[in-house]
């Protein structure tokens, strides 16, 4: 459904893409996931048209970018990372507006404007201006905008930025539906928790570079990771403190006032860190083995962690 | 790109205070500069004004007066048959011509009064002060010159005609040219008359409030569609362009979409603004009224593509507003929006044609207060629209050039 081939985007000296191959299948939850800076949104822009590569080949739904971009447009549906609506319209005046400039028929766009106000619950605030709305209902317009032509393709930049966790679980509920209905998405955003919830495969994309694929599974079994000893202390750690105190070659990450560490094999390096951690005068309160999460194969597969 | 237009006019209607200030400030500033020309007669300033010389008698004295005016620095001569003057002044083309009928120089020979006229424009009554000073401190010393120098000639052939020989005559004839060259005679100022009439096509013209009308009407319109067409900048910032750039929506479609939504939105204010200067005024608007609408449609149509001309140049919000300020600052000025043209050096009457605001005025005085039909502002009207189409063109070509750097 959607072929990416050694796309490479250039502004200036500094490289966004690097050579970067996707395919992605029709059906398909493709999560591109990146700290901000990646390349994850110049993908977007290339592969929906509004952005031209400065090399490699796009083929949606079996159109070529360089010569059927209108055919292209007419197929996908794009949610951006921003709350792109008219602030002094209402929802409904809102939709109105895209769902003609997506080329909606007259005839059929109230039903479908009405339709998706219900499936995203906002049927009953239609009359208000986006001004007024909660955040959470932005988002959900800004989703709305873009599933008014019943595309078979989304592209979903970062559509849960700064949305409050009640509301994110209702998005992914959506995204859920959108999924089960067939729809090809393309995913992408640096959170952990949703792409791991949503996507049938992931990419992870670092400098502009895809340096690893696969489903979650397949990246854990390609790195061969299998836990993560998770340490909470009695009072707050110095993080600076705390990597002296670590002689493992293993991977870790201290987020909230708890350490992450990568292991095959976690009794093992548990003895080794809390001998550490004692020689440090470091009280620990809690340990926990988990099985390894997304955020410790960025974490192995680059080097550094990714922003929330 | 009508989805375009109708939205924008949609968030332009919802924005109460916005909408009050775009029709309501330029009503307020046509009561006061009606006001302000009202009282503008007294205006004195030493500038150079166009005369239309017309000369039916073709004799060397009313060729010496045409060479005398050509001199005269405060004026810019042209020349005309007589049969054209008194319309092409009616039609605003000059605003006052000298008239000199047959008969001219042997009416002075006959020291009679010189069948002399100098018409204007009621229009331009403002200007005639600047006119007439410049033409009467070079005709009236000419016509005392002539009249006393044929006078004397006169005198001489009468009394010694018979009894001097012919020689020394033509030699006292020859002396009393010397004497009155111009250089050493500054002082002979004759006692001659010239008729003066007003031409116009209706009594008691209001040109003040044509003026205030016309000038205030197309400023306000320059700044309330450059507001509206920056509106790009707003989506820009928005991201919501980016999204119409997602849509199958081409990016000339955006451009025309902002100048349609413009252009009506034009439409409207310059309606209120006839209807208000009509109503409040007691203006003239059906005297010609096609070609008013034809005048309004142009306006609107130039003003939409200057708006978003300077939207797509501009990079930022703040760009806009200062570049559309200077630009429409400076474009009123030149283009007769502030004040009337005829107080400018000649230099910034020239330069005044490149602004919009000089066609439109220009073309609503034909309209509201001069008798010129269509066709009389056909060529006001063809001005605008070649600004329109070349703003329009000029902001398609920048717009699109600048989404390829920013995307």
């Amino acid at each position: 459904m959607i072929k990416i081939e050694e796309i490479s985007k250039q502004f200036g000296d500094f490289t966004a893409l690097n050579k970067l191959s996707l395919h992605i299948k029709k059906g398909e939850f493709y999560s591109l996931l990146g700290p901000n800076g990646a390349g994850k949104t110049t993908c977007i822009n290339i592969i929906s048209n509004i952005t031209k590569a400065s090399s490699g080949h796009v083929e949606i739904a079996g159109f070529n970018s360089q010569n059927q971009n209108q055919e292209i447009k007419k197929v996908i549906g794009v949610i951006p990372q921003e709350i792109a609506l008219y602030e002094d319209l209402s929802a409904f005046e809102n939709l109105k507006f895209w769902g003609k400039i997506n080329q909606v028929k007259s005839n059929i766009l109230n039903e479908k404007i009405m339709e998706i106000l219900k499936f995203l619950d906002l049927y009953d605030n239609r009359n208000q201006k986006i001004n007024s709305y909660s955040g959470g209902m932005k988002r959900r317009i800004n989703i709305a905008a873009a599933l008014l032509h019943d595309p078979d393709i989304l592209f979903m930049d970062e559509p849960t930025v700064g949305i409050d966790p009640q509301s994110r679980l209702f998005t992914y509920e959506i995204f859920e539906k959108l999924h089960q209905q067939g729809k090809t998405i393309f995913y992408t955003s640096h959170n952990m928790e949703e792409v791991e919830r949503l996507s049938d495969r992931i990419g992870i994309i670092d400098h502009g570079q895809l340096i690893a694929e696969g489903s979650q599974k397949d990246l854990k079994e390609q790195l061969k990771m299998e836990e993560t000893i998770m340490i909470s202390f009695e009072k707050n750690v110095d993080e600076a403190l705390l990597s002296n105190s670590i002689i493992l070659s293993n991977s870790y990450y201290f987020k909230n006032q708890q350490l992450y560490v990568s292991s095959k094999s976690a009794n093992e390096d548990l003895v080794h860190l809390l001998q550490s951690f004692a020689k440090n005068d470091l009280q620990v309160s809690q340990i926990e083995i988990q099985k390894v999460n997304l955020e410790m194969i960025f974490l192995k597969l680059t080097g550094s962690k990714l922003r929330d | 790109m009508f989805e375009i237009a109708k939205k924008d006019l949609l968030q332009s209607f919802k924005d109460k205070k916005g909408l009050l200030l775009s029709f309501l400030l330029p009503i307020v500033l046509i009561a006061l500069f009606s006001l302000v020309y009202g009282g503008f007669q007294s205006s004195s300033k030493d500038r150079a004004q166009r005369l239309l010389f017309c000369d039916d008698d073709q004799s060397e004295m009313s060729k010496n007066l045409q060479a005398e005016l050509e001199a005269e620095k405060g004026l810019i001569l042209s020349i005309k048959p007589l049969v054209e003057a008194e319309n092409l002044v009616i039609n605003g083309e000059f605003p006052s011509a000298l008239l000199v009928y047959k008969g001219f120089e042997d009416s002075i020979n006959q020291s009679k009064s010189a069948p002399v006229e100098f018409i204007y424009d009621e229009s331009r009554e403002l200007e005639m002060g600047l006119t007439q000073k410049a033409l009467m401190s070079t005709l009236m010393p000419f016509l005392g010159q002539q009249g006393s120098k044929s006078q004397v000639h006169s005198f001489i052939d009468d009394k010694y005609g018979d009894e001097m020989p012919e020689e020394m005559i033509a030699e006292i004839h020859d002396d009393i040219e010397q004497q009155f060259e111009p250089d050493q005679e500054e002082s002979s100022i004759g006692t001659s008359t010239i008729e003066s009439r007003a031409v116009s096509v209706k009594e008691d013209m209001p040109w003040g409030l044509i003026q205030a009308f016309a000038g205030t009407s197309v400023m306000m319109l320059l700044f309330s569609i450059t507001g509206m067409g920056s509106s790009i900048i707003k989506e820009r910032d928005s991201g919501t362009l980016k999204r119409i750039l997602y849509s199958p929506i081409k990016p000339w479609e955006i451009i025309l979409g902002k100048f349609s939504s413009g252009f009506v939105f034009a439409m409207i204010q310059m309606s209120i603004l006839v209807a208000f200067a009509w109503l409040a005024f007691g203006l003239d608007i059906f005297r010609n009224f096609s070609g008013l609408l034809l005048l309004v449609f142009a306006t609107a149509m130039a003003v939409s593509g200057f708006g978003i001309l300077i939207a797509s140049l501009a990079k930022s919000q703040k760009q806009v507003e200062s570049l559309s300020l200077i630009i429409i600052l400076v474009m009123s000025a030149l283009g007769g929006s502030m004040m009337p043209l005829f107080l400018f050096p000649e230099i910034i009457k020239t330069v005044a044609h490149f602004t919009i605001n000089y066609w439109a005025i220009d073309g609503f005085y034909d309209v509201l207060g001069r008798d010129v039909g269509i066709s009389g502002i056909l060529q006001n009207t063809l001005v605008l629209l070649l600004f329109s189409i070349f703003s329009s063109l000029a902001a398609i070509f920048v717009f699109t050039k600048r989404l390829k750097k920013d995307y």
